[in-house]
């Protein structure tokens, strides 16, 4: 890796941070908590956590609908800079969320946990399938838009738009359904 | 609108699924709906098949079933 890559990728991982640390501050400014925002996102817990941590790359979509959740513009997630008066107590509080804690939001949240494996598991099937949104849309059905909600995880399907789904990929629907191993 | 014949099979399958795991648990109907917070005209029509439902719904039939929520839709034979 050369030196400038790397100063870029430097950059990069600091960018994520900042974005991480700028959404803590902007939860803890109106006194939500991750539910809420997951509420108001559709993203996972996981994913969110993830995000906060500073340890997620984000599309410029992502950082739209955190954004106007949050009541708030884009540029506030990457320029703003929150005081952090009390850093110790904030990377005590991010450090609460272990990955044990993750695992226990997921097995309380078993909706957005499905949501989460229809999510990958539609990847790898269209992946291995050499299907896009459009060509599985018009193979099963189905509107592409629902597709790419269900891609991301953001998509509450009904059994029978799974049925039109799996049989436009050539699978049985259960194959979707099935638990994705962290 | 009219199913295809891939919906209508997979909503029979998830009803004979449920009806089998509702059982198993020795529960009512009823007891599922109370279990769950779902009605039971609605509980009966998924597992009569006559009633469409979603995989947020499932999840959580599943969940106070003890089961994963694919389980619901795998036919017999294929365990």
């Amino acid at each position: 890796m050369t030196a400038r890559s790397l100063a870029v990728s430097q950059e990069l991982l600091d960018l994520k941070k900042i974005v991480g640390m700028n959404l803590w501050g902007l939860l803890r400014n109106l006194d939500w908590g991750i539910p809420e925002l997951v509420a108001r996102t559709g993203y996972s817990p996981h994913f969110l956590l993830l995000v906060l941590r500073g340890q997620q790359n984000l599309t410029l979509d992502t950082l739209h609908v955190l954004a106007k959740a949050l009541g708030t513009d884009a540029y506030m997630l990457v320029n703003a800079r929150f005081e952090q008066p009390d850093r110790s107590a904030l990377i005590v509080k991010m450090l609460e969320y272990s990955n044990q804690d993750i695992s226990r939001m997921r097995a309380r949240d078993h909706a957005t946990s499905t949501r989460v494996d229809v999510a990958r598991n539609l990847k790898q099937l269209m992946a291995a399938s050499g299907h896009n949104c459009v060509s599985l849309a018009s193979s099963a059905g189905v509107a592409a838009s629902t597709i790419q909600k269900c891609l991301r995880g953001l998509q509450n399907i009904t059994i029978d738009t799974l049925a039109a789904m799996g049989a436009g990929l050539g699978i049985e629907p259960f194959i979707m359904l099935l638990p994705v191993q962290e | 609108m009219e199913l295809t014949e891939k919906q209508r099979h997979t909503r029979e399958v998830l009803g004979k699924n449920l009806k089998r795991y509702r059982k198993a648990q020795g529960w009512t109907v009823q007891r599922l709906a109370e279990e769950t917070g779902y009605s039971i005209s609605w509980i009966g029509g998924v597992e009569r098949a006559t009633m469409n439902s979603s995989t947020d719904r499932l999840a959580r039939i599943a969940e106070v079933l003890g089961i994963n929520v694919h389980l619901l839709f795998v036919e017999p034979q294929q365990k």
